[in-house]
């Protein structure tokens, strides 16, 4: 039987050499030895020729390079234009990756009511998107629905009602319906209903659309790669509480839920764990990157008890990490927050399986918790960033390398995602990286 | 009455709400009913501040709070149990974040506290903040922002006081996981919180 570790080291040898034509044999160098850097940080095998520079932003290189979001949310060309030539100029050791960049036509098309973008609902002109929480279910007894047939729950009752454009999918029959004569056209003729048609017709327009973008941000990943860029994650995947609380439930429901209807939360969230995982590697076969970045949020400190955390969040997003490395990927949970009561979780999954992203928690603490085992991603303050000057910067870099970096296992970042930023602050932080991180 | 108030400490929401009926039917004083609710919340505020208890506690709380105040409001006939204030505080969450969960919890401890705490909600622009300080007069504004986007708000908010001269008629306080003592200096705020608990002991040290 092939091991954990068998199967990564083989996702790590196609990370290494990804079979693209190169640009030249001097950008191949480039990228594998990028790659390298990070895998020796997350294996904990040997220290790297240096602290690889992780980059953990969103819009910033809009705002960077003189642009702003929705010029790069309207136009997928300005977007590329962009990001190639900041990636070229910074010294990151991964780029961003670019999918967040979400295109306002489609989101427009789908009269998509999850989040909102610049110049809509009380987005400033020059800000980036804003998400907004909703309860989406219309009682907790649909935990239950979506517990027994999640793409049915999703399909037919989800789908609808934050995509205004999809509200036909609502009158769609149930899919596992569609077998034997009995049942033939009882199952066809809903897609006779001018709703439902509608909607259909709507949405191959905005697969249409969706594809051209894709199409111009995929073919920008690989001429990126071929000149040296490795991506800095090839998969995504979410606790399972936190699609509960993040995206289906929103924050106060899923917390009265704690008590009112755990049970129920926790069948759902079993449910959502595997299919978690199954999206994670899907991403990571597709990408050939093995990292996969997972936002965590409602398991931070202050949001739950030590208990809650230990029956609502912990178990199931143990189980996704474990999916994930059972099939050779590499977790990137994003720590957003303070994780200082919630260190010695992190020392219950396998030596060099998972590399931490920090934010607000004591690093020096963690590394002296947990640093024998996984490695650290972290963590220059947005409040440093934002109000201090390139020497504080540089100061902050120094002394964490100094507690973080010895013996390996550390990827300089920053602590909170970089939406704007002041240029000159971050180029100081790339600066000090490259200064005190050789090993 | 202490059947109440231990339903509410204890989180049995059900319990509670029977209790709440039973009363109420059997015609005793609404008064004493809605006193014993509020001995339940101080004592969930306890627990909080113990760290027994976190945010879905709060939440449920409050709930529970809203469903037996709905019970009881018609039984009471004008009379009102309000005590004193402590203070007055006045709490938002700066223009252009939207964030509300972190600032709704303090102000929910505050009042737990004892104090009168007015929330002004998400998204305010800076004149609404500075008219309301002052007219509104509070000892402590506490602005929240979860996003770095909301330093420079926060900033606009106090350089607006200085504008109008009332910056030293108040205390204020900077709340959300991104703000520390950098951001204090760079706003020119008093102090800052990270968690619920430090707005109270923050006030407490300003009487």
């Amino acid at each position: 039987m092939t091991t954990w570790q068998e199967k990564r080291q083989k996702r790590f040898e196609r990370w290494l050499d990804p079979g693209v034509p190169f640009t030249s044999p001097a950008t191949k160098a480039d990228y594998q030895g990028r790659v390298q850097r990070m895998i020796d940080a997350v294996e904990l095998k040997k220290t790297p020729d240096r602290v690889p520079l992780y980059p953990n932003y969103t819009y910033y290189p809009a705002y960077a390079m003189g642009s702003t979001p929705k010029a790069v949310m309207s136009d997928v060309s300005k977007a590329v234009d962009i990001w190639e030539r900041f990636v070229k100029e910074h010294a990151f050791d991964a780029f961003g990756v670019i999918g967040i960049i979400a295109p306002i036509p489609v989101m427009e098309a789908l009269d998509y009511q999850l989040y909102a973008w610049p110049g809509v609902k009380g987005v400033p002109e020059d800000s980036i998107y804003r998400y907004f929480e909703h309860d989406w279910l219309e009682n907790a007894e649909e935990y239950d629905d979506l517990a027994l047939d999640p793409t049915d729950w999703w399909m037919r009752r989800y789908i609808p009602r934050f995509c205004g454009a999809l509200s036909g999918f609502k009158m769609l029959p149930n899919f596992t319906e569609f077998m034997e004569l009995p049942n033939l056209t009882g199952f066809l003729a809903p897609f006779g209903l001018p709703e439902v048609q509608e909607s259909l017709k709507k949405l191959m327009k905005i697969g249409t659309m969706s594809l051209e973008w894709m199409g111009a941000v995929g073919r920008l990943i690989g001429r990126l790669i071929c000149d040296g860029y490795p991506p800095s994650a090839g998969g995504f995947a979410k606790a399972p509480f936190d699609t509960l609380s993040d995206t289906f439930r929103s924050m106060k429901s899923a917390m009265l839920d704690l008590r009112r209807h755990g049970d129920r939360m926790i069948a759902a969230m079993e449910t959502l764990a595997p299919l978690a995982v199954k999206m994670a590697v899907e991403a990571i076969d597709r990408s050939g990157n093995p990292l996969v970045f997972m936002p965590l949020h409602k398991g931070a400190d202050g949001f739950m008890s030590q208990a809650q955390f230990e029956k609502f969040y912990w178990p199931t997003l143990k189980r996704v990490f474990e999916g994930i490395i059972e099939a050779g990927g590499v977790p990137v949970p994003f720590a957003e927050g303070g994780y200082n009561q919630r260190m010695d979780y992190m020392n219950e999954l396998p030596k060099g399986s998972v590399a931490w992203m920090i934010d607000r928690t004591d690093m020096a603490a963690l590394k002296k918790k947990v640093g024998d085992n996984c490695c650290l991603i972290g963590n220059v303050p947005s409040s440093i960033l934002h109000a201090g000057t390139p020497a504080d910067v540089d100061a902050y870099v120094k002394k964490l390398m100094e507690d973080v970096a010895p013996g390996g296992g550390f990827m300089l970042a920053t602590g909170t995602v970089t939406d704007d930023g002041r240029p000159e602050m971050i180029n100081a932080m790339l600066a000090a990286g490259l200064k005190y991180g050789k090993y | 009455m202490q059947k109440i108030t231990t339903a509410m400490a204890d989180m049995l929401e059900d319990e509670l709400m029977a209790l709440t009926d039973k009363y109420l039917a059997e015609g005793k004083d609404p008064g004493a009913i809605l006193e014993a609710y509020q001995a339940g919340m101080t004592e969930v505020g306890k627990r909080y501040e113990a760290g027994e208890y976190f945010v879905s506690e709060l939440i449920l709380a409050g709930e529970m709070m809203n469903a037996g105040g709905e019970k009881i409001k018609p039984f009471l006939k004008g009379e009102t149990t309000q005590g004193p204030s402590k203070g007055r505080v006045l709490i938002a969450t700066v223009e252009g974040d939207i964030h509300d969960i972190g600032k709704n919890i303090a102000g929910t401890i505050m009042e737990l506290a004892g104090y009168e705490v007015k929330n002004l909600g998400e998204d305010v622009k800076t004149s609404v903040i500075v008219d309301e300080v002052k007219s509104f007069k509070p000892a402590l504004l506490g602005l929240s922002g979860l996003l770095t986007l909301a330093y420079d708000p926060m900033k606009a908010v106090v350089d607006g006081l200085k504008e109008a001269g009332i910056r030293d008629q108040v205390k204020v306080l900077l709340g959300g996981s991104q703000i520390d003592e950098h951001i204090v200096k760079y706003v020119g705020a008093d102090v800052f919180a990270n968690d619920a608990m430090t707005n109270v002991s923050y006030l407490k040290s300003l009487a």
